[in-house]
C-alpha cells in the first residue's frame, strides 16, 4: 500500500503541473469565507478511532461525517481504510466516536464498498448539523473546503480548488489542490453551501490531494436505507463478495480472449502491454563489459484496494527478462539463467492468521504444441504456479507464476506474473493465458 | 608371573616379576607389590595360587575400602587367567604368564609414508579443481585470477587448520600425527560434496522429484560423505575398534544433521511468505524432460488449490 501511495504521490504530482493551476483567491474575502464554512459545518466532522481491546488504547485515527441522504439522518460516512482493522478483527479492535468534549460512543460498521474505500457507520448519536450531497460537480476552480482530524491535532478546514475528476484504474477520483493529511481521512469535502462533493482520502504531498465523489457514498448510504436492508453479522463476507465481483467485472475482458495481445522481446513475442490498465517500463543491462545483454520489460496496475496494512487486493504486476550471451559457455550461462529464476522472496509481510504460506506446483510445460509445424524447435518452459488464500476471505488468492524457457544454450526468457487478491478461477485463467501468449518469433 | 599396575587412566605405574606367591598387594610400605594410588588400602589384597598350580590364580580381598572389581563387578575373590584385569580402588592391576603372547611389531616403512604423500596431494589436487570448477561455472562475470588463487589460499589455510586440530589430537590420544592424512582425507570429503551437489542439481532438474524426496536425498547424502570422514579421522586418533569408530562416526554425523533439521522445523510455523519451489534451470535437451502438455498442467492445479483451502480452513479454524 505504502508503495502504492507513493506511485500515487508521484502520478499525481506529475499531474498538477499539467492542470490549470488555480487563481490564488484574494486574501481577506475567502478567510472570511473559511471562518463561516468552518463555523456553520465543523460540528458535522466526527472523529473516529480504533480502539485495541486489550491495550485500551486507540490504534488509529480518522474523520468522518454526518450524512444526510433521502431525508434520512442515521448514518456517519468514512473511508473503508480508516475502519478496516476493527472490521476485519472485531475480536481485537472495536471504533468508537469521539465527541466535542472527549466523550466516547460506540460505532457499528453499517456497509462497506471496499472498492471506493467507503464505509457506512451507525450508533447512537445526536448531531445538529448533517450534510446533504451535492448533486452536481462544481466548476473546476470552484472553491471547496476539506475538513478533518489531521494527527489528532483537533478539527481543520483546508480550503482548496476543485480540478475535475480523474479516472484511475478503478473509478474515478476528484482531484483537488488542497492538502489532505493523514487522520482527515474520511472527512467531507463540501462547496460553501455544505454540500459534500467527496470523501477525503489522503494527500499526496505538494498541495495535491483527492476525494472519493460523493455520489459512491450516496449509493452506499440509499443500500443501506432499504426498508428490508440488515446489518450483516460478519461484513468480511461482504468484503470477499465485492472484491470478487469487482475483479470478474475488470478481468472479464482479458478473460474473454485465449492469448493476451503480445509484443516482441528479443526472438520471443511476449504478453506485457495486454490491457489498457497496466504500465508498462523496459530496461536494458548498459554494462559494456557484460558477458551478457539482459533486456527487462515490466508492468503493473496502477493502484490496488486496500483491505488492511499489509494486505492488498488487486495487484497485478508481470516482468519478462530476456537474456543472451555470445561469450559465456552453456553452463555459466545457465547459473545466470538460474540465479534470475530461483528468487524465491515475495512478501514476507502477513501472518498466519491472515495468509496461507505460498504452495508450489512445478512441471515442464509446452505450451502450444499443436500450433507448432514440424520443423520448428518446440517451446518448453520450466512453469511453476505458485499461490496462498486468504485465511479469512474464502475464494481470495494471491498467485505468483513463473516460467523460464529451456533447452537454448546462449539464451532464455524468464518471466513472472504476480497476481494478489484474486479468486483461483481467474489467477489460473490469467496464468494459463499468460503462458499460451509466450511463442517464439516466426523468423 | 608379571604383576603389571595402571592408573585408571592406563598409563602404566609398576610392573614386577613375582618368583613367588602369595603375595600382598597395596599401598603400605609392607606390601610386596606396591600400588601408589590413594583409593587403595595399605594392604589391599593378596595374590595366591589356586590348587598350589603355578598358571592358576586367584586375587583375594582383603577387607578393603573400595574392594576389587572385575568387569564392573564388586567380588571377594577373583580367579585370573593371564592378560586379566582387576580394578583396586581405581587402580588396574593384570597379570600375565611369562609366556603370554605379544602382538607382533608393527614395520616402519618409507614406501607408506610416501604413499600418504602422494594421497595427501591428489587430495587437494582434487579439492582445488573442483572448488576452481565450481567458481568458474557459478560465475557469470569475468574471473579474475587473483580472486581465484585468494580463494585456493584461504581452502588452504582452512583445511591446514582442521587437519592440524586432528593431528594434534592424534598427538594427544594415541601418540602419532598423522597430518598428511588427515589433510587427504578433509581435501577428498570436501571435493566429494561438491562434485555430489553438483550432480545433485543435474538429477533433481530432470527428475522434478517431490521436496521430501529432495530433502531425504541431499541429507542423506552429506550424512554418509560425513559418516565416511569422520569414521576416518577418528580411526586415526583413537585407539577404539573398528565398528566403534564407524557407529561413532554415523551417530554424530546423522545426529547434527538431525539437530539442525530439527532448528529449521523449529521455526516453521514462523511466517515466511516465502515461495518453496526447485528453481534450477540446467543447460540439458529438452528431450529428457517429461514435458506435460499446458492443458494437463493448468487442470491440475485443482489438487493445488485443495491443498491449499485446507491449510486455510485449518489456519481459521486455529484462529477460532
Amino acid at each position: 500500500m505504502r508503495a502504492a501511495k507513493f506511485f500515487f504521490a508521484c502520478l499525481l504530482g506529475s499531474a498538477v503541473f499539467l492542470l490549470p493551476q488555480a487563481t490564488p483567491a484574494s486574501a481577506a474575502e475567502p478567510i472570511a469565507e473559511t471562518t463561516t464554512v468552518f463555523d456553520q459545518f465543523s460540528s458535522a466532522v466526527a472523529k473516529i478511532q480504533i480502539v485495541g481491546e486489550r491495550a485500551e488504547a486507540k490504534a488509529s485515527l480518522g474523520s468522518g461525517f454526518f450524512i444526510e441522504h433521502a431525508g434520512a439522518r442515521r448514518h456517519l460516512v468514512t473511508n473503508y481504510h480508516v475502519i478496516s482493522q476493527a472490521l476485519l478483527h472485531p475480536e481485537t479492535y472495536r471504533i468508537e466516536r469521539v465527541d466535542e468534549e472527549g466523550e466516547t460512543s460506540l460505532l457499528k460498521v453499517a456497509a462497506v464498498d471496499v472498492v471506493n474505500d467507503l464505509a457506512l457507520l451507525v450508533g447512537e448519536f445526536d448531531s445538529e448539523t448533517f450534510l446533504p450531497l451535492a448533486t452536481v460537480m462544481p466548476a473546476q476552480g470552484e472553491r471547496i473546503y476539506s475538513l478533518g482530524h489531521p494527527h489528532d491535532l483537533g478539527l481543520t478546514i483546508v480550503e482548496g480548488t476543485f480540478n475535475g475528476l480523474m479516472a484511475d484504474d478503478w473509478g474515478e477520483k476528484i482531484h483537488l489542490t488542497a492538502a489532505i493529511n493523514p487522520g482527515m481521512s474520511g472527512g467531507p469535502t463540501i462547496l460553501s453551501d455544505g454540500h459534500v462533493v467527496g470523501i477525503n482520502v489522503e494527500s499526496a504531498g505538494n498541495q495535491v490531494g483527492f476525494v472519493i465523489p460523493s455520489s459512491l457514498a450516496g449509493t452506499m448510504a440509499e443500500r443501506a436505507a432499504q426498508p428490508d436492508y440488515v446489518i450483516a453479522e460478519d461484513l468480511t463476507d461482504e468484503v470477499r463478495r465485492q472484491l470478487l465481483a469487482h475483479q470478474d467485472a475488470f478481468l472479464a475482458e482479458v478473460l474473454s480472449k485465449d492469448r493476451l495481445e503480445t509484443q516482441t522481446l528479443g526472438p520471443f513475442e511476449i504478453p506485457s502491454d495486454f490491457a489498457s490498465f497496466l504500465n508498462c517500463w523496459g530496461q536494458d543491462s548498459d554494462q559494456d563489459d557484460a558477458l551478457f545483454e539482459s533486456t527487462l520489460r515490466s508492468c503493473s496496475l496502477r493502484d490496488s484496494i486496500f483491505l488492511e496494512d499489509g494486505l492488498q487486493s488487486g495487484v497485478i504486476a508481470l516482468e519478462h527478462r530476456y537474456m543472451e550471451t555470445s561469450k559465456l559457455d552453456p553452463v555459466r550461462f545457465y547459473s545466470l539463467y538460474e540465479s534470475q529464476f530461483s528468487g524465491a522472496y515475495y512478501g514476507g509481510y502477513g501472518h498466519t492468521e491472515d495468509l496461507t504460506e505460498y504452495v508450489c506446483d512445478t512441471a515442464y510445460v509446452e505450451a502450444e504444441a499443436d500450433a507448432r509445424t514440424a520443423t520448428e524447435a518446440p517451446l518448453v518452459l520450466k512453469t511453476v504456479f505458485c499461490a496462498r488464500r486468504y485465511v479469512k476471505l474464502a475464494e481470495l488468492y494471491d498467485v505468483v507464476f513463473k516460467v523460464a524457457t529451456l533447452g537454448d544454450a546462449d539464451r532464455g526468457l524468464t518471466s513472472r506474473l504476480t497476481l494478489s487478491g484474486v479468486s483461483f478461477e481467474n489467477g489460473r485463467g490469467l496464468a494459463e493465458r499468460f503462458l499460451r501468449s509466450i511463442r517464439r518469433r516466426a523468423e | 608371573m608379571i604383576i603389571e599396575i595402571r592408573d585408571r587412566r592406563g598409563r602404566l605405574r609398576t610392573r614386577e616379576r613375582v618368583e613367588a606367591l602369595p603375595v600382598s598387594i597395596g599401598r603400605s610400605q609392607s606390601a610386596d607389590v606396591y600400588v601408589d594410588d590413594e583409593t587403595v588400602d595399605g594392604v589391599h589384597a593378596r595374590l595366591e595360587m589356586i590348587d598350589a598350580d603355578p598358571r592358576r590364580w586367584a586375587l583375594v580381598d582383603l577387607e578393603s575400602v573400595n574392594g576389587l572389581r572385575v568387569k564392573g563387578q564388586k567380588v571377594v575373590r577373583a580367579e585370573l587367567a593371564s592378560g586379566d584385569e582387576v580394578r583396586l580402588g581405581r587402580a588396574r592391576l593384570r597379570v600375565f604368564s611369562e609366556d603370554h603372547p605379544v602382538a607382533p611389531a608393527r614395520l616402519v616403512s618409507d614406501r607408506r609414508s610416501g604413499a600418504v604423500f602422494a594421497a595427501s596431494l591428489a587430495g587437494v589436487a582434487l579439492l582445488l579443481g573442483t572448488s576452481t570448477l565450481e567458481t568458474i561455472f557459478g560465475s557469470w562475470n569475468e574471473i579474475e585470477p587473483a580472486a581465484l588463487f585468494s580463494q585456493v589460499l584461504v581452502q588452504l589455510t582452512v583445511l591446514a587448520g582442521w587437519a592440524g586440530l586432528w593431528a594434534f589430537s592424534g598427538r594427544a590420544f594415541v601418540g602419532e600425527t598423522r597430518f598428511l592424512e588427515h589433510w587427504a582425507i578433509a581435501s577428498v570429503a570436501i571435493a566429494a560434496s561438491s562434485i555430489f551437489t553438483a550432480i545433485g542439481g543435474y538429477v533433481s532438474f530432470i527428475s522434478l522429484p517431490s521436496e521430501s524426496l529432495r530433502l531425504t536425498a541431499s541429507l542423506l547424502t552429506d550424512g554418509v560423505i560425513a559418516t565416511l570422514a569422520l569414521g576416518a579421522h577418528l580411526a586415526r586418533v583413537s585407539a577404539m575398534p573398528r565398528n566403534r569408530v564407524r557407529w561413532t562416526a554415523a551417530l554424530v554425523s546423522f545426529g547434527l544433521i538431525g539437530i539442525t533439521q530439527f532448528s529449521d522445523w523449529s521455526e516453521s510455523d514462523v511466517f515466511s511468505g516465502n515461495l518453496s519451489f526447485d528453481g534450477e534451470l540446467k543447460p540439458v535437451p529438452v528431450e529428457v524432460l517429461a514435458v506435460v502438455p499446458a492443458d494437463d498442467y493448468f487442470g491440475s492445479l485443482s489438487d493445488l488449490q485443495e491443498e491449499i483451502d485446507a491449510a486455510a480452513e485449518e489456519a481459521k479454524a486455529e484462529n477460532e
